[in-house]
């Protein structure tokens, strides 16, 4: 059995009768911070990786940006990423944006139990591969118009979901 | 190790990818990310997928930090320092079905790894499992 746990209570919220100049910096203070928690839960990690990809697409946007003979991350690429920024689910953890030396940004999510998940969107394609424990790997390619795979998804929502239940009782 | 050790790897020999990029790993969760093990895309010139690594067996700190500064950062287009390394043991290589080649140049302990598959999702996988084995060390 699960419990979801309300963070406060609405009357706190609501409360707006002082008239000195404190109280109404107090309301409006309150209002903005009301309107920041009704937020979706997953808005922060979005827009901060949004302004990532759009950083690392600048800093890697000339061929050999690695010093070595990376190919250039194409605007194409940057806008690829955001879309599936967007589509992400929002009660995932966030995921780390890491430039490739083939001119495509992978997204990696990994736990403190070494699992990890790397996902690559090439030109046409989203190659992905999970390792879950040494012995449990799983891997696959589906093409990039579909967007996130569904197998993909379940894995990340099982592993890497920022939801966390408690359990009434305990 | 002397030059005919350096031509034979021991699955406990410990082998080290230098990393220049900030972005391929996370120095407070101590990860080094997949995409550092990234073999670049074949060319005329490498026609052969390749992920430049050292062999530090047996060699102190300060010595594997002086082989990155010397042979990799002076080497290097940008003159990028090294941020740490990721250490793997030759096992962990050989385990993601891979080899590690011998290549003395520029210095007697460089290697590539090679073995890498055709297919881009096996690529993913096995660098994914590299990364899962590596161990970050930062440059002091």
């Amino acid at each position: 059995m699960s419990l979801a746990v309300a963070r406060t209570t609405e009357r706190i919220w609501v409360s707006n009768t002082g008239l000195s100049q404190e109280s109404k910096q107090l309301f409006r203070v309150m209002k903005g911070t009301r309107i920041h928690a009704n937020e979706p839960v997953s808005l922060g990690w979005k827009r901060d990786l949004y302004y990532c990809a759009i950083e690392i697409g600048q800093e890697c946007a000339q061929a050999g940006w690695d010093g070595y003979g990376a190919s250039a991350i194409a605007p194409e690429a940057v806008t690829k990423t955001l879309e599936l920024i967007a589509e992400l689910p929002e009660l995932l953890q966030a995921p780390y944006l890491v430039p490739s030396p083939e001119g495509y940004i992978s997204f990696q999510w990994h736990d403190s139990e070494r699992r990890i998940v790397s996902v690559s969107p090439k030109e046409d394609r989203l190659v992905w591969a999970a390792m879950l424990a040494d012995d449990d790997s799983q891997y696959g390619k589906a093409p990039l118009w579909k967007g996130w795979p569904q197998v993909l998804i379940d894995l990340l929502q099982r592993y890497f979901s920022n939801v966390r239940f408690c359990i009434a009782g305990s | 190790m002397s030059d005919s050790a350096l031509q034979e790897v021991d699955p406990q020999d410990r082998i080290s990818r230098y990393l220049l990029l900030q972005k391929h790993f996370d120095a407070r969760a101590k990860v080094v990310f997949a995409q550092a093990f990234k073999p670049p895309r074949p060319t005329e010139e490498f026609p052969i997928r390749q992920t430049s690594v050292y062999r530090t067996q047996g060699i102190d700190e300060n010595e594997i930090w002086g082989i990155g500064a010397e042979y990799v950062t002076a080497l290097h287009s940008k003159r990028w320092p090294v941020l740490g390394r990721a250490d793997l043991t030759a096992k962990d290589v050989f385990d993601a079905g891979l080899l590690i080649v011998p290549n003395p140049d520029p210095h007697p302990r460089h290697a590539d790894i090679e073995g890498w598959p055709g297919q881009e999702e096996e690529i993913e996988m096995k660098i994914t499992y590299l990364a899962r084995k590596a161990l970050l060390v930062l440059k002091p």
